[in-house]
């Protein structure tokens, strides 16, 4: 049998498979680069960036749970100036898509940060973070219908670069979130970012996080985001990225199965740094052995 | 420069008990052995499954050629299942991580004070110490009781008398491990050194004081949780004078000073 065709498209963007290195979790590519083969990823998203600086949350940013991690980490970046300096050339030297993670406290400076970007010709799209938990006024754009098309409509206006906005699953409804995403005119929506969480130290009495509450990701949360992904893909024409603990190569088929065009792989990272690679192959060997050519034949087919 | 990070499949030589509820490991880990340095680390992933979830770290505690020992608690589930491991088992290792601890040839003499399982990277230090330097090396370990103390034998192999503290005052000195490098600088002993430490914080909080009214370089290699172990989750944050630096990248060494508890 022919080798399988792994190649997914979202909205213009052509990736040579639906695997992608999730915001938060690769750096910036080039943390990865002495273990991984990072050309072989299907798009790496770096870590999101704002318009200054922002020094993060006070420790312990991460804490361990059943199955899962739950962290606030608080958006700690160089700003936009820092990135386009030090990470960008960096960046170039990656032969895979580049998503650059973008994340602002009002629309002025996702206005910003759109318009510096959008400058980049090594940028090959954008993904929209209104989905931080860790950060106050992270979640405001994520949360009403409203105010996500109002967002997603000012970065469309300001960039022709491919969008994805990342959404957030502490919503009342993430199906109405998606379609005023996609009447704003974003390429893609990608979920879920975190569900918030406590975890408490009964010595102490405190919360085992310096910000009290953090954001949790891992296999404890998959059944829920795939739910939350075959819901949404049934209520936009776009296409979905799929993520909320994707381990190996049979939960990124899950996900695809149950309609997301593609995956971001982040907290396996975490614990095999090579987890996005095995994943590759284990969808294509899957393929092979099952006799499906193309993406096609495999993303939505969920017999319900 | 550190060496390039590998992940590796590391074979088990021998997993023992060493002390009630300490283990020492050693691992055949050629790739990782040779790049390797005291005060860097390894994160191990202990178990296949979800939970334990994340990679857990791991000083050097000896490097040896193409093999290197760790020393360990058994604290949790995680530490549980690596305890529970046979020589011959296979266990996949990232490292050598962050930075070790840093000689330069104006240190005159040195101090390494360790409490509990800290002592396990001032081994590698003691171990690189002796090999490369004549000036004096002084090591105080303080544990909670003589059961818990670690590593006497292995500082009187290196030739090092260790001074010794327990809580309980069942070996050694009555006395924390604090209190017996006060007593011995005021004895005279160790002229103007630097200090290497790694123990509980509350133990590094009253280090930092004394370095800081002596006047001495003092580094400690902190102990944090860690996720990803390389730098991108920046999950390790500890606040310095200058920023929040990370322990798996910037540290785990760090000049005691800076650090704002």
């Amino acid at each position: 049998m022919v080798k399988p065709d792994l190649k997914v498209r979202i909205g213009r963007l052509k990736l040579k498979n639906p695997v992608m290195a999730a915001s938060g979790t690769f750096g910036f590519g080039e943390e990865f680069k002495d273990f991984v083969n990072i050309n072989k990823l299907g798009a790496i998203i770096t870590k999101s960036i704002t318009l200054k600086p922002r020094e993060g949350n006070p420790p312990p940013r991460i804490v361990e749970t059943a199955s899962g991690i739950l962290n606030s980490i608080g958006l700690q970046n160089d700003g936009i100036e820092n990135f386009l300096k030090e990470k960008v050339p960096l960046l170039r030297k990656a032969k895979t898509v580049i998503v650059v993670s973008i994340a602002g406290e009002s629309f002025n400076e996702y206005k910003e940060l759109t318009r510096r970007l959008d400058k980049i010709d090594m940028v090959d799209a954008i993904e929209i973070n209104i989905s931080c938990p860790n950060v106050k006024g992270g979640l405001e754009f994520a949360v009403e219908p409203n105010s996500t098309f109002d967002v997603v409509t000012l970065v469309r206006r300001n960039t022709g670069k491919v969008l994805i906005t990342k959404l957030s699953p502490n919503v009342k409804d993430m199906g109405e979130i998606a379609k005023a995403a996609e009447e704003a005119g974003t390429d893609s929506v990608s979920l879920v970012n975190t569900f918030t969480g406590i975890a408490v130290d009964i010595q102490t009495k405190t919360s085992k996080l310096g910000n009290v509450v953090g954001g949790l990701s891992g296999p404890a949360i998959k059944p829920i985001a795939l739910r939350m992904v075959w819901e949404v893909t049934r209520q936009v024409k776009i296409p979905v990225i799929g993520m909320g603990g994707v381990m190996d190569y049979k939960d990124a088929l899950e996900f695809i199965i149950a309609g997301a065009s593609a995956v971001q792989v982040g907290t396996a990272s975490f614990v095999n740094p090579k987890a996005t690679i095995e994943i590759i192959d284990g969808i294509e060997r899957y393929m092979s052995k099952n006799k499906i050519k193309d993406m096609k034949g495999l993303i939505g087919c969920l017999r319900v | 420069m550190n060496a390039r990070i590998i992940q590796e499949c590391g074979r088990i030589i021998s997993n023992d008990e060493v002390k009630p509820g300490y283990f020492l490991m050693e691992v055949n880990s050629p790739s990782i052995a040779k790049g390797a340095k005291p005060g860097q680390f390894v994160t191990i992933r202990c178990s296949e499954t979800t939970s334990p979830l994340l990679r857990r770290p791991f000083s050097f505690f000896k490097i040896n050629g193409s093999r290197f020992q760790i020393l360990y608690e058994v604290v949790g589930n995680a530490t549980r299942i690596l305890s529970n491991m046979a020589p011959g088992d296979k266990i996949d290792i990232l490292g050598p991580l962050g930075n070790g601890f840093t000689i330069s040839d104006k240190h005159s003499d040195f101090v390494l004070i360790a409490g509990g399982i800290g002592i396990a990277p001032l081994t590698a230090l003691a171990q690189k110490l002796v090999r490369t330097r004549r000036k004096r090396i002084y090591v105080i370990i303080g544990a909670r009781n003589k059961k818990k103390l670690l590593c006497e034998r292995d500082f009187k192999e290196l030739g090092i008398e260790p001074i010794i503290a327990t809580d309980d005052g069942s070996y050694g000195k009555k006395a924390l491990a604090t209190e017996l490098l006060d007593e011995l600088f005021s004895k005279g002993g160790a002229i103007f050194p630097t200090i290497f430490t790694c123990g509980p914080e509350a133990m590094l909080k009253r280090i930092a004081h004394v370095a800081r009214k002596r006047g001495l370089d003092c580094y400690a290699s902190l102990e944090t949780n860690i996720a990803c172990g390389v730098g991108v989750c920046l999950g390790c944050a500890v606040r310095t004078k200058s920023s929040y630096k990370l322990v798996c990248k910037d540290g785990p060494v760090f000049n005691l000073n800076e650090i704002i508890w």
